[in-house]
């Protein structure tokens, strides 16, 4: 039994008949080659599901660099495989090599304890210019700390960071100004094993958020001496109705409000989404609903999973997608004038393609190097739908769903690009996590997907077209990445603005680096940095097709 | 195995009894996947199968099954049976109006045209007004559907359904003071309804009345989840079969004072399935309003030793302190 189906027929006849024939050239522009590089394939005895609710959930995979070798390395969280005993399994650290494959760092990468995995955050806490771990699972989360050299100690409780409700997403940021990554733990819901679930034709079924209370999440802040402290409470980051209200899936923080502090925008899951406005002082209010990012643009709640951020209109503002449920859509909130978003899904097209897909991983992108955003999504359902042509004939052929690629034509109107997807739209699984980043070191951004068959799915780029260009932006503030720093780059008369942003999608963190595609500028006349911290500064251009490292206090103050 | 052996045996009884022609017919009626479906779900569905395949041309047959298959969400096969009966009997609004209902989630575009043709027939029902307007709404087509909104709102003077709608339209376009006329107007009419204060909590904020948007918002929170109106034209009116859908029916029963009938149809419910929460809960509250708390609570009390939950802990912790239950309680699972 295999979850995925990722050869087409003509490959599927190749590998039947042994290698006497060329095998077909794949059409498409993003091909799989996670496969000849190491990382993990679909399992073809993956078991029938439990009803488990854990295990239609994970999805974690990180791209961040872990050794200090200057390529992306990859961290990927598993869950143990349904039917067999109630366990915990180890997750896995994949160095990149120099020939561009992945090995297994194994107990030598130090991630030893086993978890029923989830999520992740990946972020440099201690500023010693290295990426440490933070591991969400079903059950205790585990904090790791780097050495630089790519080999993970256990440092929970020294840390002090203990949470054992069902963590998802989690993301670094440094939400009080004062230089040290302070972590944001999505929380889902207060599971109960026992409890059987049916579908409305009355099948067992996998259960929903509403059929428990929520977990509440987590704020903890770093106190800068290794420790963290949790100032949910006293940052306000609390619900009226004892926590009834937070299903926690997808988290980023950044600064959504334009007022120069760091909020926090959580997607829930059947519950109205919070966005935390950063009030200062460390105070947090919830002005999802007034701000119209709670709900959807008829006011109800929705499923909300991953979240992406981008500037899609070209306004130089910060937007908001948040995936969705089927029958519900993948919600696009633009911001506007006005401290309201505006819901912008149906405008987009997006809406014309999402009503049959459960989207969770997510991620803005420039994958043609045309200088505006584009939109991946991976899907999966979590009750059972019509099987999609070419499901495969197992207990997953109602859960798997294609992924879906969409080009920006401009102004924030989007078109599905299947045929340019190659293979991302092509294979079919149950998809949760989704990590964006420049894998291969060519100057556009490659996709790697986790799926529920604890399979990874590397998705190699080769769209950009010869005569494009682009450019790699590294902030960094305190000598590590300022994650949540926004960047604009002026390049032929045009201003665009990406963030550098690891946390978000769902359950995944991204490269920090911010990516731009210029066209056919071979230069850029300026680069312009909101820091995490409210100040901005802005520095020289110069050539294209490069990554530039800019320095908070080596800019012009603006 | 129990299922395919039902399906078989009901097959085989409607084939034995008649001709060919017959079973080709039944063979060609749409059926959903039912493994796995509860055996008076199944049962029914084949009822009305069987119905249909005795009389092929009947448009009353045709709309028995769809309505069958939209009480229990097989909202495709529904859409493909009220097709047929609209075929056949052109001159109903019920048809396509359901067949609109069918669609609206899944595939909104196509719930237009049987929306639009119901409504010609229903020109004064403020609901078919809503549903043709929503639908505009949903797929981009919203000046389209203020007129219809507000037909809607003239038609049915107590409901702040459409006005509520057109509010949101207008926040959706950045147009603060046009939404809180229709905001304003809704919340005159129902004070209750979550998705107007919603409104009002955005428009508040747009206008720059950050203490009325906070008031707005933090009632949003207090309030449930607004579900569809009833709307007797979308709603079938079947014998029910399933502890959902007897669920569903036992709580209409009850707010038509019908106490006995609901007890019934909850037990009924219960009996096909004890871990269905909702059919547990509400013949639990039901008998602790009619004057048996005690075996309301011992009622919850087994079904926490089933599935052990926070949500039937509290539940039952409500219902033996006779206070009323939370929001959050009843909802789908």
């Amino acid at each position: 039994m295999s979850v995925r189906v990722s050869a087409p027929p003509a490959a599927l006849l190749f590998v039947v008949l042994g290698a006497c024939a060329p095998e077909e050239p794949r059409e498409g522009q993003f091909v799989e080659v996670g496969a000849s590089r190491g990382l993990p394939r679909p399992d073809p005895a993956w078991p029938a599901g439990t009803y488990f609710m854990p295990e239609i959930m994970q999805g974690g995979v990180g791209l961040f660099e872990a050794d200090g070798d200057g390529d992306l390395d990859l961290v990927h969280v598993r869950i143990p495989p349904p039917a067999l005993p109630p366990g915990r399994i180890r997750h896995v650290l994949y160095l990149q090599q120099a020939d561009g494959s992945f090995r297994d760092a194994g107990p030598e990468g130090g991630l030893l304890e086993e978890g029923f995995g989830q999520g992740l955050a990946i972020g440099d806490t201690d500023n010693d210019g290295d990426n440490d771990l933070y591991l969400t699972n079903y059950g205790p989360d585990v904090f790791y700390t780097n050495d630089g050299r790519g080999r993970f100690t256990n440092a929970t409780a020294t840390a002090g960071l203990e949470d054992s409700w069902w963590g998802t997403s989690a993301a670094f940021g440094d939400v009080d100004g004062d230089g040290f990554l302070d972590l944001y733990v999505a929380n889902y819901v207060r599971y109960d094993p026992e409890k059987r679930c049916t579908d409305p034709s009355e099948r067992s079924e996998y259960c929903g958020p509403r059929s428990f209370h929520g977990a509440p999440d987590q704020l903890w802040r770093n106190e800068g001496d290794g420790t963290f402290r949790n100032v949910t409470q006293q940052a306000g980051v609390v619900l009226p109705q004892d926590d009834a209200r937070g299903h926690g899936l997808g988290v980023v923080i950044t600064d959504l409000t334009r007022d120069g502090r760091a909020d926090i925008f959580v997607a829930n899951d059947a519950q109205a989404n919070q966005l935390w406005v950063n009030q200062g002082e460390g105070r947090f209010e919830d002005e999802g609903v007034a701000r119209g990012v709670g709900l959807n643009r008829h006011g109800q709640t929705e499923a909300n999973m991953g979240v992406a951020v981008g500037d899609v209109d070209g306004d130089l503002a910060p937007d908001l997608l948040v995936t969705h449920l089927w029958e519900e859509h993948n919600r696009l909130f633009l911001a506007t004038k006005s401290p309201v978003f505006r819901d912008f899904t149906v405008e987009s097209g997006l809406a014309k393609h999402d009503l049959e897909r459960t989207g969770f991983g997510c991620g803005f992108l420039d994958f043609d190097h045309d200088g505006d955003q584009d939109l991946a999504v991976v899907n999966g359902a979590v009750r059972r739908r019509p099987p999609v042509p070419g499901a495969p004939d197992t207990f997953w052929r109602e859960y798997v769903e294609p992924n879906q690629l969409f080009e920006n034509l401009g102004g924030a109107r989007f078109e599905l690009v299947e045929a340019t997807a190659g293979d991302f739209a092509r294979d079919l699984a149950a998809s949760r996590g989704l990590a964006l980043g420049d894998v291969d070191g060519d100057g556009d951004v490659d996709l790697v997907v986790a799926n529920l068959d604890n399979s990874l799915q590397l998705y190699e780029n080769r769209l950009p077209a010869a005569g494009t260009h682009w450019l790699l932006v590294r902030v960094l503030t305190h000598g590590r990445d300022a994650l949540g720093a926004q960047v604009s780059v002026q390049a032929g008369g045009t201003a665009r603005l990406a963030l550098a942003l690891a946390g978000s999608s769902y359950c995944s963190s991204n490269d920090p680096r911010v990516h731009f595609g210029l066209g056919a500028s071979a230069s850029y006349e300026a680069l312009e940095v909101l820091w995490p911290d409210g100040t901005r500064e802005r520095f020289a251009g110069g050539a294209a097709d490069r990554e530039v490292r800019l320095v908070q206090g080596e800019g012009e103050r603006r | 195995m129990k299922h395919l052996a039902l399906l078989l045996a009901l097959c085989a009884s409607c084939h034995g009894s008649s001709a060919p022609a017959l079973a080709a017919a039944h063979d060609s009626i749409p059926l959903p996947a039912l493994a796995h479906v509860d055996l008076d779900v199944v049962a029914a569905i084949e009822a009305a199968r069987a119905e249909l395949a005795a009389d092929p041309t009947s448009a009353k047959a045709w709309g028995r099954l769809a309505d069958r298959y939209l009480v229990h969400d097989f909202m495709a096969e529904a859409a493909q049976c009220y097709a047929r009966a609209e075929e056949l009997d052109p001159e109903s609004y019920v048809w396509p109006y359901r067949r609109g209902w069918s669609l609206i989630d899944d595939r909104p575009e196509e719930a237009i045209g049987p929306f639009e043709r119901a409504l010609a027939k229903l020109e004064r029902y403020a609901q078919a007004h809503e549903a043709y307007g929503e639908v505009l709404v949903r797929v981009g087509r919203g000046a389209e559907a203020v007129a219809h909104l507000e037909r809607a709102s003239e038609l049915d003077p107590r409901s702040g359904h459409a006005d509520t709608v057109l509010g949101l339209y207008h926040v959706s376009l950045g147009e603060f003071e046009r939404a809180l006329v229709h905001l304003e107007r809704a919340l005159a009419r129902e004070d209750q309804r979550v998705e107007t204060h919603v409104g009002l909590a955005q428009v508040y904020l747009a206008l720059g009345e950050e203490e009325l948007a906070r008031r707005h918002s933090e009632v949003s929170r207090t309030l449930p989840q607004s579900s569809r109106r009833d709307d007797p034209f979308a709603s079938p009116n079947l014998a029910p079969a399933g502890a959902r859908a007897r669920t569903k029916f036992a709580r209409q029963l009850e707010r038509q004072g019908k106490l006995a009938e609901a007890e019934e149809q909850y037990r009924a419910g219960l009996a096909g399935n004890a871990q269905h929460y909702q059919a547990r809960l509400g013949l639990a509250e039901l008998l602790a309003r009619s004057g048996r708390r005690a075996e309301g609570v011992t009622l919850l009390r087994e079904g926490l030793a089933l599935s052990r939950t926070a949500q039937a802990e509290l539940d039952l912790a409500r219902l033996e302190s006779g206070t009323a239950p939370a929001p959050e309680s009843r909802r789908e699972e």
